[in-house]
């Protein structure tokens, strides 16, 4: 009954959490559609090597949620966390004013309407991380309508870290370990959605294989065990080599917390594959 | 529209705008649209002089130097809030292997930190104070498909926003100055848009590669 009577909630926060934030589970119907669940709560990864349309995807998860209802967009606020200055205000812009319908002169104000309902944020290492997302705690509270947490990317600081922590792996991982308790903390008490994406930094020391290598077979984890752990829907994207059909992508989809009492029926919902095409 | 006048831009004094008049030059389109090298022949200018005084050459020959280039350079900056004469607009790395190659291989940590940091520093450049920069990376051949890819391996990949590849063109009616220049990453424009530069002439070759005709 009052086993955390020592951790007081303030009015808001309690607001925060018992108030039912919109759901999600419209976000992207291509990703999400076999999903029972819903996905507030959840903590999703997005890993590839460059240039394979992780952050492109994100800009496009971020314009269906700032957009208004009337446009086709979900009218809830986005969080976006850049982790090494790679933030394109440019393409985000270009991406809304393509979804907007009606004249370029209606749409600027349609545009600024919607980039209010964005929050960006840069972070320099680990620890500021760490910092900033304990601090976001208040803004993700104040805002009930704040829906989706973005972190791009995860990995920007792993050879930063790995070389200021000495010889210890426990000190090299720390702050990225506490950054992914909190993230889960957070995720889990105000109902977000986290995606975070992931860069392919290591290879598999495999033999030359034939075929194509995809994203998900060279797959080594070396993030942290506490991350590791929080992630429950991976997506490994992937782009031909072939430069000739360079418009086309993919990406598998993980599901890796599913309940293990699945019927067979349902099973096979968690990997699936997708391929998708980006417009300019 | 536009007619030239003393103090229009720097340089640009009273007896300098006397001396183009008196050659036909009157407005700023004139001036943009005539021979420069024939004006300058004409009118005795100087522009070479002044345009070689604009680029600043800094050599640094490891990975410190370049670190300590930036950092000066970046509190210059945050110092100069506005100015009149010319502040830096485009940096330029040349090339940014020669510093980094000698870091990596090996089971080092502290190499790849080192070319993460210079990476954050580049970055940290380009969106904090507003220039361009641009780098230049060689290519390697991969170990196990012998392949040509960019030298720096997967880590610095990540790192540039944009990338352009160039390759020369070999063949029947090439000629030596140019190059096919590839987009192979770009944040805003599908990849695989390949283009023919002339790096002699700094522009389109005058003629296609493919034509047949007898212009040569």
């Amino acid at each position: 009954m009052c086993s955390d009577f020592h951790r007081a909630e303030s009015g808001t926060q309690l607001l925060a959490r018992l108030e039912g934030r919109s759901s999600l589970k419209e976000i992207e119907p291509y990703l999400f559609a076999d999903e029972d669940s819903s996905v507030h709560g959840d903590i999703l990864e997005f890993h590839g090597p460059e240039g394979t349309g992780k952050t492109e995807m994100l800009y496009h998860l971020t314009a269906r949620c700032v957009l208004p209802k009337s446009e086709g967009g979900l009218e809830v606020e986005v969080l976006f966390i850049d982790t090494d200055y790679r933030f394109d205000m440019l393409r985000l812009v270009t991406i809304l004013e393509r979804r907007l319908s009606g004249g370029s002169g209606g749409s600027e104000d349609a545009v600024k309407r919607c980039l209010g309902r964005l929050f960006v944020v840069s972070c320099g290492s680990s620890t500021h991380l760490l910092l900033t997302l304990h601090s976001l705690e208040s803004t993700v509270c104040g805002h009930p309508s704040l829906c989706l947490l973005i972190l791009d990317s995860l990995s920007a600081f792993y050879w930063i870290d790995r070389a200021n922590g000495g010889e210890s792996v426990n000190s090299q991982e720390s702050a990225l370990k506490k950054c992914s308790q909190f993230l889960e903390k957070l995720a889990h008490e105000y109902r977000l959605v986290v995606f975070a994406t992931t860069q392919s930094l290591m290879q598999k020391a495999s033999a030359w294989t034939e075929g194509p290598s995809s994203a998900e077979a060279d797959y080594r984890p070396y993030l942290c065990k506490a991350w590791q752990r929080v992630v429950k829907h991976r997506l490994f994207f992937s782009r031909p080599e072939d430069l000739k059909t360079s418009n086309r992508f993919s990406l598998v989809s993980h599901n890796l917390k599913s309940s293990l009492l699945l019927p067979v029926s349902r099973a096979k919902s968690l990997k699936f594959i997708c391929h998708f095409r980006v417009p300019a | 529209m536009g007619v030239l006048r003393a103090g229009l831009c720097p340089g640009l004094t009273q007896d300098t705008v006397q001396l183009l008049r008196s050659r036909g030059i009157k407005t700023v389109v004139d001036l943009v649209s005539a021979d420069l090298e024939d004006v300058a022949q004409k009118c005795g200018l100087s522009y070479k002089a002044g345009a070689l005084q604009r680029i600043q050459v800094v050599r640094a020959f490891d990975i410190f130097q370049m670190l300590d280039v930036l950092q000066d350079l970046r509190g210059a900056m945050s110092q100069q809030v506005s100015s009149a004469s010319a502040t830096v607009k485009v940096v330029v790395v040349d090339s940014v292997t020669a510093v980094v190659s000698p870091l990596l291989g090996g089971q080092q940590r502290e190499g790849l930190a080192l070319m993460m940091q210079l990476a954050r520093e580049l970055k940290t450049l380009a969106r904090d104070v507003g220039v361009a920069v641009m780098v230049t990376n060689h290519m390697t051949r991969d170990r196990d498909s012998g392949k040509l890819k960019p030298a720096l391996g997967r880590s610095w990949s990540f790192v540039p926003s944009t990338r352009i590849l160039l390759d020369i063109e070999e063949g029947a009616g090439m000629s030596g100055s140019w190059r096919r220049a590839y987009l192979t990453k770009s944040p805003r424009l599908p990849t695989g848009f390949q283009e023919m530069v002339d790096i002699g002439t700094w522009g389109i070759p005058e003629q296609s590669p493919t034509s047949q005709g007898d212009q040569m």
